[in-house]
């Protein structure tokens, strides 16, 4: 925390050891969660980039209301999020496929037996990057809830100050990105 | 309505248990242990007694701990550097 405010106010005078400091302690991080969204290694480095240079020209307005930390997460999401926007549209997900269905609050159809999966498959190259390809179906909101909680595993309140969420709609943005990855993988790897 | 997912539901309401639904809607909390302990017992307890259920909180479990498997981008030393000088000579304008 120390560390941080020391960061800051040398970001704020615009001092090189500041820079330095910046680039040292952050860029590893924010470069991964902006490549979550945008997967092209190149064009993730031109966002990571923009997020700097956004950094150091709003410097001065942060007034340390959420860690720096938190604060630079947030503008990389959002640059990483404006990136993806203007890239093919991505198809419609029919929740009513995805979501479990239910007579009288009862599972009517009889659920997958994921322990025909073996834990080993789950670590798979292949079926990784289809989790992947399928991330990238979800909404804006679904994708960067389930990247920071399930992928970048912050913590709910890092996610929260993030996104500008809620505890209840961050959990219920995770909890059917899940299930819409759930039924994905069923579709393809179970039965 | 069946008959059957009726005499389900009348058995869970019977045994104060939760409806299949509400389990549903109860699992992100289920993983975090974030349920109070007397949800829990119940949840625990309807799971005992579905086998759907306990299917899908296992597949759920191993769909929420898939992200950690996602490997981990990292950069190359030239392009911190490359960085490090863009931000100084960015800094340094007024
Ligand atoms: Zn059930």
């Amino acid at each position: 925390m120390k560390e941080e405010t020391t960061l800051l106010e040398g970001l704020k005078k615009g001092m090189e050891s500041a820079y330095r400091g910046l680039v040292e302690g952050y860029s590893d991080r924010l470069f991964r969660i902006i490549s979550r969204f945008v997967r092209n290694p190149e064009e993730a480095k031109e966002v990571l980039q923009t997020v700097f240079l956004k950094v150091i020209e709003n410097i001065q307005k942060f007034e340390g209301n959420s860690s720096l930390y938190t604060w630079l997460y947030r503008i990389a999401v959002n640059e990483a999020l404006m990136r993806i926007r203007s890239q093919k549209p991505r198809r419609e997900i029919s929740w009513e496929e995805v979501l479990p269905h239910y007579e009288d609050g009862i599972r009517t159809f009889e659920v997958p037996d994921w322990s025909k999966l073996p834990d080993q498959q789950l670590a798979d190259r292949e079926l990784q990057l289809f989790v992947q390809e399928s991330v990238a179906e979800l909404s804006e909101d679904l994708k960067a809830a389930y990247l920071l909680k399930d992928v970048e595993q912050l913590s709910e309140d890092e996610v929260c100050t993030i996104l500008d969420l809620t505890k209840p709609a961050m959990k219920n943005r995770v909890h059917r990105a899940r299930l819409f990855l759930r039924k994905r993988i069923e579709e393809r790897y179970v039965r | 309505m069946s008959v059957k997912t009726k005499f389900i539901r009348a058995m869970f309401a019977m045994m104060h248990l939760p409806t299949c639904e509400e389990v549903e809607q109860f699992a992100y909390d289920f993983l975090e242990g974030a349920l109070d302990s007397s949800t829990m017992k119940v949840v625990g307890r309807h799971l005992k007694a579905c086998k759907n259920c306990q299917r899908f909180i296992a597949a759920y479990r191993k769909t929420a701990s898939l992200g950690k498997t996602f490997q981990k981008p990292s950069l190359d030393p030239e392009f911190k550097e490359k960085l490090f000088e863009f931000l100084s000579h960015q800094g340094g304008r007024p």
